[in-house]
């Protein structure tokens, strides 16, 4: 009895303004608040260390149908006023090779770490290009959100909206990037070098297509010396003169039943709602008891401190699992 | 009687709270407007963060209440909201 009346009073102490805490809930102190983030702090730094423990406990369940990103690029292609791509087997098959370039060298580039150009997996999968285009995801759960995060960046919306490409290939490749289990999104986009713009392109593409026939070299828009990542771009045309290899295209599809134990954004996500949904709640239960019994205190506005939390919660509710490269 | 003492009261600081509301819709709406961009992100982050704590210690002097523990209050209440919010963009 007296082990529960003590445990009682401790809860009462955290949660509720009284003489023991100074009128103020204990929780809503400044210590209270840096124990908090201190602990937060600890639990990213579990995150980061628990791959090297076991590399299967983190990951992305994740549900991505190539078929479905290459109908939803073509909406969005279509809502504005050009062309659906067609899928090209032998530039899926490209993308594939290179989302598992990714995975086997454990990088999460355009470039690789040795410095191969996204270009090279086209021209070693055979195929021919007048232009080519590279978008690429991960960690996102569905092909909606993916195509989505890309048409909400200007330079991947850029590459969709690209009245110069004909031909899409996508590869999903699933692997352990960086000890944690993930899905990656290759998008290649292309244009074969014997294609010939004889369609006639969206209105407000006609700029475009003049340029195609004067301008041999098209530099990618924020490529700078001091960031040698290339931006989704479209390049000038290389041509192989090997004769073209027959590859198969390779496809792959999410297993239905990813094993996964740990989503970190989302644990991540779920403790921060926890945390700041916890302390609105004193909050409110404080600024209410304290104003019932006309208490006088020096310290912050905890009106200023709700709202502040009121932002906090807004964000962890608009950030999105999955990143574009 | 003590709804109209509180609307009284933020009546009476209004301009202050309409600041720190600008600043803070101006920060959701960073965040959902530009949320590819992760440096951005955490530039504004780390921008809004001060900015709460500059907010603190101006209201608090102009209201001469200001002491050493509400200064280190809104520190407080900024670092768990700059972790909170980091965490989520690095995790990302």
């Amino acid at each position: 009895m007296m082990v529960v009346m003590g445990i009682l009073e401790k809860i009462i102490h955290i949660f509720i303004p009284r003489s023991s805490n100074n009128h103020k809930a204990k929780l809503l102190h400044s210590s209270s608040l840096l124990v908090i983030a201190s602990l937060l702090v600890v639990w990213q730094g579990i995150l980061t260390f628990l791959p090297s423990i076991g590399p299967n406990i983190l990951g992305y369940a994740a549900q991505i149908s190539p078929d479905e990103i290459i109908r939803f690029t073509n909406e969005k292609r279509t809502s504005a006023g050009l062309s659906a791509l067609t899928l090209n087997t032998t530039l899926s098959s490209a993308a594939y090779t290179k989302g598992r370039d990714m995975i086997e060298r454990d990088y999460w580039a355009h470039v690789a770490p040795d410095g191969t150009q996204p270009w090279k997996f086209f021209s070693d999968a055979g195929y021919r290009y007048r232009y080519a285009g590279e978008n690429l995801a991960r960690d996102f759960t569905n092909p909606t959100s993916t195509v989505n995060a890309w048409m909400d960046s200007p330079t991947h919306r850029e590459n969709i909206l690209n009245s110069k490409y004909k031909e899409i290939g996508i590869g999903v490749i699933e692997g352990d990037l960086a000890g944690v289990d993930t899905t990656i999104v290759v998008q290649f986009f292309g244009t074969g070098y014997s294609d010939v713009v004889t369609q006639p392109l969206a209105v407000n593409n006609i700029e475009t297509v003049e340029k195609v026939e004067s301008i041999t070299t098209i530099v990618p828009s924020n490529l700078s010396p001091s960031s040698p990542e290339p931006s989704p771009s479209i390049v000038p045309i290389v041509v192989s003169s090997s004769p073209i290899p027959t590859i198969k295209a390779v496809f792959t599809q999410p297993q239905p039943t990813q094993r996964v134990l740990i989503s970190p954004f989302t644990t991540t996500k779920s403790i921060s709602l926890g945390v700041v949904g916890i302390l609105l709640a004193v909050f409110l239960v404080d600024s209410l008891i304290v104003s019932k019994r006309k208490i006088a205190r020096i310290g912050g506005r905890t009106f200023a401190h709700m709202a502040f939390l009121g932002m906090i919660l807004s964000i962890v509710i608009i950030l999105k699992s999955g990143q574009i490269l | 009687m003590k709804n109209v003492n509180f609307v009284k009261k933020i009546s009476k600081h209004l301009p202050h709270y309409i600041s720190l509301i600008g600043i803070f819709v101006a920060t959701v709406l960073a965040f959902y407007l530009f949320s590819y961009d992760r440096f951005f992100l955490v530039g504004v982050s780390l921008a809004f963060s001060l900015a709460y704590i500059a907010w603190g210690i101006i209201h608090h002097l102009i209201h001469k209440d200001l002491t050493f523990l509400v200064v280190i209050e809104y520190i407080s209440m900024s670092v768990l909201g700059l972790i909170i919010i980091l965490s989520l963009i690095f995790r990302n």
